[in-house]
């Protein structure tokens, strides 16, 4: 047993050390960013910081093993339940916050039965289809949802771009404080034991269809949360919110930043903030190729470190002393 | 509508639905007997239509070059796939690898393309087999040959030692191994033969429809609903379920309204996967959680 | 280790090479930016590049300055609306603080909301319905609302229908084929013509990946109607068309709202299937030479480099370029800089019809609509010709209706 202040111990470890300093330079630069009023470092900003709220949404699901391809729906369904809440129902904002998780709830209770009904490739099929859906109706429903072009939010709704900043930052280190707490909580116990081995938790007791549902509840209104953000971000929303880009986008901060990890989507926004930068620095016409950069790097990290880029910060033996 | 405007949409639906059936029973076969999750599938069908418009129309290949270097070129894409990313045999990196890989090829298509739709601009005669009813003659052609490749496809299975070979391993990798089979050099050729029934689609398509990058995706979630409303592994009767696929839009269309042709398509997609997962014609129920 | 050293410098470098910027020149006035993000790439580039041709022209004719500070014309693209986003805060950073639509405007709305903040002058070719959300002393609409052109294309429908085919509007029978991409458009189309007492007998909206159009055109075989409405966009409108002509069927009448129907792609596809079939636009180059100064030499200009016609998209960026023009040229070229001077001109401006290249007057109301750009042209194909038929003061061509092949 480590009897040393934990302190000593902490410095002693250097790749926990390059964290820390490496965290430290983030937050000074984070609350740095605002005092320039750089439009474009703060845009940058608070798209990092909603897909690290998103990296960690996917991770809540990852506890229990769900594997969310169509994450992206979630986070439609917020961004179009605030919008059309605002819009066609002329509602409050908080009226808008709760369409949009009242129907993730319901999408997530669906994916949760169906999860324990089916698994591995057939479960990812289930899911494409639920998402292809979605998608479409929101396509085809015009007078609902605007259609492809979508519906504008209200001018009154409009807030500078500062006020945007905080709110993602508060986001982001909110959904990392629930996700630690939840990691934690017995319930985080219980949803790492249904991935782990779902039949000894089912023989001990434990109730595996219920876990597995209340973890997609969690991810996706988180998911949705975010999606209400980003409803005032954007100011004018459409269909694309349910595409595939956006999904590859969170699978990748949190499969390339680590899944069993808070800092996992952390690290992966790093890649996010890179996609921002080269397509902000070259000429549209060479956008593509930014996505290719970052679909190879995607690959990469899959193929080399599935255990994604926080895994550098921890020595090998330390996950399993740490999280047991 | 009358009798006969039903029996043209119903007609037209099947010939279509063969080539979906031909790329989806490839993308079946993949699936169910090698065990793999192709997310880059819908992208290589559509690089195929790319290759077939440019080595056509812009470069003017004969059209025998043409078919092989497409063939070619999926086979080639085929052994790399199974060289780097079929090596581990975790699904989600499988996954997450394909759909990588589905976004660098729309993505350097769309680069070097651009997304303005190509069409091969064939105008196609129609063969009236009455003054009401009509069907395309390309649209005939291509069915006869997807049933036909998909026949020769049968054949090679279960007639020649390679086809055998591929069936032993597939059905038990180890006792195949231990009658001196060699298993990597078979799958690799499972594996090429599949992607050039990709190409074969590909082709197919171009001389039928238009094409733009993101077509792809849309030809993916079709694969996926007809291989698992035919069950994955079952190649015929992916072939059936292509025919399938193909009719029930077009009568969507025609009866409900063009409108709700793709909501309905993939809420019947959800349901078949929740009621009858391992397929409407196979009667194996041990696929689902197997796998 | 070394990977996140790697890391740290990574970050750091890029951090500062967002923070170098050029630093301004001395002496004579530097070129004044006006910027311009539009599709060159993406699923319709066509109209991107009229836009870009139209623009580049526009400044040659002015010879590459006004009152002596010369133009530097930017033109981004912007292939989806993400990218004309990030393309748009990239050009705000090099200084651009000028700018108008290019083809299509799939972000405009959300500029509308932060072009005040930015204190940027934005002039909208944009039609969208909800564009303008409030007061701005920024954003300005000059072009048409959508249900003005929808609404304007019932209305020529219903009188077509009436002088042409001599029918009442109660015994006039639409059929609507769009598809879900540019369905908005057709939404105020449908309320009008309903409420001027036609009858829509058929709607199909499909998909916009549709690709097998036989069940649409065999119910459209099966339906008794007097004037086929196609709201098309060339990924579908171009197989549609061609299906239609394999299966050896005709519209009786078609007449279009734009879009793919105004492309010469459409004419493309051979004159049987596109003689006779009209479509509404807003301002076009083809109407009489003598209702508009200087656009005989835009047409024979465009021509001469292009090698084709020009159509509306050209010619909306060409007259975008003239009305800055015409804002410019009233504020002193030292001052431009002062973006809040030349929003502050452009709200008062008053330019009657017939001044400006698109024919369109510019005054615009108390939200930054612009009330004079309520002209619409309806045209007609004739042996890959555009020409206009509607209005009687602009059109070139006698109209053809139904057209007898």
């Amino acid at each position: 047993m480590n009897l040393q202040p934990k302190a000593l111990a902490f410095v002693r470890e250097p790749r926990k050390l390059i964290g820390a300093i490496l965290l430290l330079s983030a937050v000074i630069l984070i609350l740095y960013i605002p005092v320039t009023k750089n439009r474009r470092l703060m845009t940058i900003g608070i798209m990092a910081f909603m897909y690290i709220a998103l990296g960690e949404s996917w991770n809540i699901g990852a506890m229990t093993g769900l594997f969310s391809i169509a994450h992206s729906a979630f986070f439609g369904l917020g961004v179009y339940g605030i919008t059309i809440t605002l819009t066609r129902f002329q509602g409050p904002v908080i009226a808008g916050i709760l369409a949009g998780l009242i129907l993730n709830i319901i999408l997530a209770v669906i994916i949760g039965g169906i999860s324990s009904k089916l698994s591995g490739l057939y479960f990812t099929m289930a899911l494409i289809g639920l998402s292809a859906t979605i998608y479409s109706l929101s396509v085809q429903w015009v007078s609902l949802t605007g259609g492809s072009s979508g519906i504008s939010m209200p001018r009154a709704y409009l807030l500078p771009k500062r006020t945007l900043y905080f709110i993602a930052l508060g986001i982001a280190v909110l959904s990392m404080i629930f996700y630690v707490f939840l990691r934690r909580s017995k319930a985080g116990t219980c949803f790492v034991t249904t991935r782990e081995n779902p039949s000894l938790a089912a023989a001990l007791g434990s109730n595996v269809p219920f876990w597995r549902i209340l973890s997609t509840v969690l991810s996706a209104s988180m998911a949705g949360l975010c999606g209400s953000f980003y409803a005032f971000h954007l100011m004018s929303n459409n269909s694309e919110v349910f595409s595939g880009a956006y999904s590859l986008k969170i699978m990748m901060v949190s499969i390339v930043g680590g899944i069993n990890s808070v800092w996992g989507p952390v690290l992966g926004c790093l890649l996010i903030i890179m996609d921002e930068y080269i397509r902000g620095s070259m000429p549209s016409g060479l956008a593509p190729l930014s996505v290719v950069i970052y679909a190879l790097i995607l690959i990469l990290m899959a193929l080399v470190k599935p255990a994604g880029l926080a895994s550098f910060f921890e020595k090998p033996g330390d996950r399993h002393a740490a999280k047991n | 509508m009358g009798v006969t405007a039903y029996i043209s949409i119903i007609l037209n639906g099947m010939l279509t639905g063969g080539v979906y059936g031909l790329f989806s029973s490839a993308f079946t076969f993949q699936a169910g007997a090698l065990n793999f999750a192709n997310f880059s599938y819908g992208a290589f069908i559509m690089l195929s239509m790319y290759l077939t418009y440019y080595t056509i129309a812009v470069w003017h290949l004969p059209v025998a070059a043409a078919v092989a270097l497409i063939l070619l070129i999926n086979a080639a894409f085929g052994i790399l796939l199974r060289k780097t990313v079929l090596k581990t045999g975790n699904f989600g990196t499988q996954i997450l690898c394909t759909m990588g890989i589905s976004m660098i090829v729309i993505n350097g298509v769309s680069f070097f393309c651009s997304s303005y739709p190509r069409d091969l601009a064939i105008l196609e005669k129609r063969l009236f087999l009455h003054p009401e009813i009509s069907i395309g003659l390309i649209q005939l052609g291509c069915f006869g040959l997807a049933a036909a490749i998909l026949l020769g496809f049968h054949l090679f299975l279960t007639k020649t030692w390679q086809g055998i070979a591929i069936r032993a391993v597939v059905q038990n990798r180890e006792i195949a191994a231990v009658f001196g089979i060699n298993t990597s050099h078979i799958l690799d050729l499972a594996f090429s033969l599949s992607c050039c029934l990709i190409g074969v689609s590909g082709i197919m398509l171009m001389v039928m429809f238009p094409v733009t990058p993101v077509f792809g995706d849309y030809l993916q979630n079709l694969a996926f609903i007809v291989c698992i409303s035919a069950g994955l592994g079952n190649m015929w009767g992916a072939f059936f379920s292509g025919i399938f696929i193909g009719v029930v839009p077009s009568l969507i269309m025609a009866i409900l309204g063009a409108r709700f042709q793709d909501p309905l398509l993939y809420l019947l997609f959800v349901l078949i996967l929740l009621i009858r997962p391992y397929g409407i014609f196979t009667k194996n129920k041990n696929v689902v959680r197997a796998f | 280790m070394k990977k996140i050293c790697l890391f740290l410098v990574g970050i750091g470098v890029v951090f500062c090479g967002c923070q170098a910027k050029g630093g301004a020149e001395d002496g004579e006035l530097p070129p004044f930016r006006i910027s311009m993000i539009t599709t060159l790439t993406g699923a319709d580039p066509f109209g991107g590049a009229e836009y870009k041709y139209g623009a580049e022209l526009a400044l040659e004719h002015m010879g590459g300055e006004i009152n002596g500070r010369k133009i530097n014309l930017v033109i981004a693209d912007g292939p989806n609306q993400d990218a004309t986003i990030s393309e748009f805060e990239r050009l705000y950073n090099d200084g651009s603080r000028c700018f108008f639509s290019g083809y299509g405007s799939v972000a405009d709305r959300t500029f509308a909301t932060m072009c005040d903040e930015m204190e940027v002058l934005y002039l909208s070719l944009c039609w969208d319905y909800d564009l303008i959300q409030g007061p701005s002393d920024y954003f300005f609409r000059t072009s048409i609302r959508v249900d003005k052109f929808s609404g304007g294309l019932a209305q020529h429908c219903i009188s077509i229908g009436r002088e042409y085919l001599g029918k009442e509007p109660k015994d006039l029978r639409i059929a609507i084929i769009t598809n879900s991409a540019v369905e908005p458009i057709v939404v105020p189309f449908e309320m009008t013509a309903r409420a001027l007492g036609a009858n829509i007998v058929l709607k199909e909206s499909y998909p916009v990946q549709t690709k097998d159009f036989v069940p649409i055109i065999t119910k459209l075989m099966n339906t008794e109607y007097d004037i086929l409405v196609p709201f098309q966009i060339t990924m579908d409108g171009n197989p549609f068309q061609k299906k239609m002509y394999e299966m050896g069927y005709t519209p009786p009448v078609t007449i279009a709202g734009g879009i793919f129907y105004d492309e010469p792609s459409f004419a493309d596809l051979g004159n049987e299937i596109s003689n006779g079939a009209i479509s509404l636009s807003f301002i076009n180059p083809s109407i009489k030479e003598s209702a508009v100064p200087g656009l005989a030499r835009f047409t024979a200009d465009f021509e001469a480099k292009h090698g084709r016609k020009p159509l509306t998209h050209a010619l909306q960026a060409y007259a975008a370029m003239f009305l800055y023009k015409a804002v410019l040229e009233q504020v002193d070229p030292s001052q431009w800089e002062d973006t809040k001077l030349l929003a502050d001109t452009v709200k008062a401006l008053d330019i009657e019809y017939g001044v400006l290249p698109w024919y369109w007057g510019v005054k615009f109301d108390e939200l930054n609509n612009n009330v004079r750009s309520d002209v619409l042209l309806l045209n007609q194909w004739v042996d890959g010709d555009y020409r206009c038929i509607f209005p009687a003061e602009l059109a070139t061509r006698e109209a053809r209706i139904p057209w007898i092949r």
